[in-house]
C-alpha cells in the first residue's frame, strides 16, 4: 500500500510539472517503474492511473493529429486553482474547511468511469468546451450547461443542435473534451427533462401514507398533484409515461397503496409479464 | 495502520502542512482527524518522494520536547497539492441538500463561506431528496434514534445508531452509521429515514432476526448486476448466484429488475413476487 501511495504521488508530481509526458519519460522518472520489464510496467502504470482516476484526477493521453506533442497530461483541478487565484478565500482556510467537512462527508462510491465522466464534464463546463460522446448508439456533440440530479441519477444538461437536452450519465461513454475553450455562454440554471412536455400515457389517482410516497416517489418519473393530505395519508393524482417504473412503484408498495382510479393507454397487466432484452 | 489513509487524505494533508513550516503535532492530528501513528506513517510515505530536480519534496524534523514538527518544502510541492474538481463537486452536492448543510453550519460557520465561494463553480440542479426536518435532531458521532423504511419494505424499523459520515452511491445519498444494538456498521439511504426521535421517546428495540438470502437467477440485461455489490455475487454464463442481506432486500431487487431477470430459486421469493403481481392485476382489473 505504501508503495502504491508513493507512486501515485510521484505520478501526480511529475504530471503536475510537465505536459505531454511520454510513457518512457514516466518510466524513467519513477523509481518503482524503472526496474520493471515493459509488460510489468504497463500493468502497474495502468493500475496506478486507475487509482488516480478513482480519486477524480484526469490523466489524458494527448493524441491530437494537429498537435506535435503527444503524451500524458494531468487535469481536473482547475476549480481549486481558480478559487485561490480569485482570493475570495485563503488556501489555508479552504483546506481547513475541506478537512473539517471530510470528517462527515466522504467520497462518492461511484465507479471509476463515472467519476471520470463527471470530472470531464465539470472541466468542460468551467472552460466552456464542447464535449463529444457515445449515447444510445449515436455520437453526440454537446455544449454542456450543467448537471442535474434526479432519482439517484446524474444527467448532463447540454445544447445539442440548438436544443437543450438532458443525457443520463449512465448511458454516456467515451466522452472527450473539445480543443477550443470559451466556445459558448452558460445561461441556464434549470434544465427541464425531455419528457416534461410530453403527453402522459398513464393518469392515476392513488392513496397511500405520505412517508411511503416520499421515499418511493423516485422509482418512476412522474408529475404529482396533491388532492388531500389527511391523517398522514396522501391522496393524489399522478401522470407518467414511465410504465415499468409505475408498475414497480405499485409492486413495492403492495397492500399499502390504493388505486382509486386509473386511465392508461398502455396495457399495464401485460407489462407485468413482459421481459425486455 | 487505520484504513483511512488514502490518496485524497495524503494530498489534503500535504496542502494543509505546506501552509506553514511549524506544526504542533496535536494540532495537526486533530485537523487531519487521524492519530499520531497514522500521521507518522503518512510522513514516511511523503518524505520518500523526490522532486523533478532530485531534491526531497518534503522533509521534517521532530522537536520531541515541544512536540513540534518543523517542515522543509520544495517549491514544486505547490503544483501537486490541490483539491481536485471531482472532490469539490462531491462535497458541494452533499452540502446542497439543505438539512445536512444546516446541521453542519451550526457547528462551523466557515462552511457557509466555503459553500458560497465553491458552489458557483458548479451549475447543478438538485431535485431535493432528503426529508426536511429529519436531520434537525440528528447529530454525528453521538447516539441517535431513527425510524427507517428498509428497501422492499413498507414498515418502519427503529434503529439506535451513531452516524459516522455521509456519502453517495448508486442508490443515492447514504448515511454510514454504527448500529449500536448490533454493534456493526450499516448504511442507511437518506431518503428512507422517515424520522429522528429523541432517546426518551424510544422504546426498547427488539433484535432483528433477519436471514441472509441466496438467490439464483438468469438475466437478459447485465445492467441488473450493477445493483448488487461485486463481492456478493458469482456469475457463470448469465447464471447468477447472489447474496442479499435479507428477504426484503432480495424482493426489492426482484421488483426493481423484474423485466430483466428470471428467478430460479429460492421458491419463496418466486411465490412472493407472483403473489404481489396477482394482487396488482386484481387492483388493475377493478
Amino acid at each position: 500500500m505504501k508503495n502504491v501511495l508513493r507512486r501515485a504521488i510521484e505520478l501526480l508530481n511529475i504530471l503536475s510539472d510537465n505536459e505531454n509526458l511520454t510513457t518512457e519519460n514516466i518510466k524513467d522518472n519513477i523509481s518503482d517503474y524503472r526496474d520493471l520489464n515493459q509488460q510489468a510496467f504497463r500493468r502497474t502504470f495502468e493500475r496506478d492511473k486507475n487509482l488516480l482516476r478513482s480519486f477524480g484526477y484526469l490523466i489524458q493521453y494527448e493524441n491530437d493529429k494537429w498537435s506535435y506533442d503527444k503524451g500524458y497530461s494531468l487535469s481536473g483541478y482547475s476549480i481549486y486553482e481558480s478559487i485561490i487565484k480569485s482570493e475570495k478565500i485563503s488556501s489555508e482556510k479552504l483546506n481547513n474547511t475541506y478537512l473539517y467537512l471530510k470528517k462527515y462527508l466522504s467520497n462518492s462510491n461511484y465507479d471509476n468511469e463515472k467519476n471520470e465522466i463527471i470530472s470531464k464534464i465539470l472541466q468542460s463546463i468551467n472552460e466552456k468546451r464542447r464535449v463529444g460522446f457515445d449515447y444510445l448508439d449515436k455520437y453526440r456533440k454537446v455544449k454542456p450547461q450543467g448537471l442535474k440530479y434526479f432519482d439517484n441519477k446524474w444527467y448532463l444538461a447540454g445544447e445539442d443542435n440548438g436544443l437543450l437536452k438532458t443525457f443520463n450519465l449512465n448511458q454516456i461513454h467515451n466522452l472527450k473534451i473539445g480543443n477550443k475553450a470559451d466556445l459558448f455562454q452558460i445561461e441556464n440554471k434549470n434544465f427541464p427533462f425531455s419528457w416534461d412536455d410530453e403527453k402522459y400515457s398513464i393518469e392515476a389517482t392513488i392513496k397511500l401514507k405520505k412517508d411511503l410516497y416520499d421515499i418511493n416517489k423516485n422509482i418512476f418519473a412522474h408529475n404529482q398533484m396533491q388532492l388531500e393530505l389527511k391523517d398522514e395519508f396522501l391522496h393524489c393524482n399522478v401522470s407518467t409515461n414511465d410504465s415499468y417504473g409505475f408498475i414497480k412503484f405499485l409492486l413495492l408498495l403492495d397492500d399499502e397503496i390504493e388505486i382509486i382510479k386509473i386511465d392508461s393507454t398502455v396495457n399495464l397487466k401485460e407489462l407485468l409479464y413482459v421481459k425486455k432484452n | 495502520m487505520s484504513k483511512k489513509i488514502d490518496l485524497q487524505l495524503v494530498m489534503s494533508a500535504l496542502s494543509l502542512i505546506q501552509s506553514k513550516e511549524k506544526w504542533n503535532i496535536n494540532n495537526l492530528v486533530q485537523k487531519l482527524n487521524i492519530d499520531e501513528k497514522d500521521l507518522f506513517y503518512m510522513l514516511s510515505v511523503i518524505t520518500d518522494i523526490y522532486s523533478n530536480q532530485g531534491e526531497l519534496l518534503i522533509d521534517y524534523e521532530y522537536d520531541d520536547k515541544n512536540q513540534d514538527l518543523l517542515f522543509n518544502f520544495n517549491s514544486s510541492l505547490k503544483n501537486i497539492t490541490q483539491i481536485n474538481d471531482g472532490e469539490l463537486f462531491n462535497l458541494i452536492f452533499l452540502l446542497t441538500s439543505n438539512s445536512i448543510f444546516k446541521e453542519l453550519v451550526k457547528n462551523n460557520s466557515d462552511i457557509e463561506e466555503f459553500y458560497n465561494v465553491v458552489s458557483p463553480y458548479f451549475n447543478l440542479e438538485i431535485l431535493d431528496e432528503s426529508n426536511e426536518g429529519v436531520f434537525e435532531n440528528l447529530t454525528f458521532f453521538e447516539e441517535n434514534i431513527i425510524s427507517y423504511i428498509k428497501l422492499g419494505s413498507t414498515e418502519e424499523t427503529f434503529y439506535r445508531i451513531q452516524p459516522i459520515l455521509l456519502t453517495t452511491n448508486t442508490d443515492g445519498i447514504v448515511l454510514e452509521a454504527i448500529d449500536l444494538n448490533e454493534e456493526k456498521s450499516k448504511t442507511f439511504l437518506l431518503n428512507r429515514i422517515v424520522d429522528s426521535l429523541s432517546i426518551e421517546d424510544f422504546r426498547e428495540i427488539k433484535k432483528s432476526n433477519k436471514m441472509e438470502v441466496v438467490m439464483k437467477f438468469t438475466y437478459l440485461n447485465e445492467k441488473v448486476l450493477t445493483d448488487i455489490n461485486k463481492d456478493d455475487y458469482q456469475l457463470k454464463n448469465k447464471h447468477v448466484e447472489a447474496k442479499f442481506y435479507s428477504e426484503l432486500n432480495a424482493i426489492n431487487f426482484v421488483i426493481k429488475n423484474y423485466e430483466y431477470i428470471d428467478i430460479i430459486s429460492p421458491q419463496y421469493l418466486l411465490d412472493e413476487f407472483k403473489n404481489r403481481k396477482d394482487k396488482l392485476k386484481k387492483k388493475l382489473n377493478k
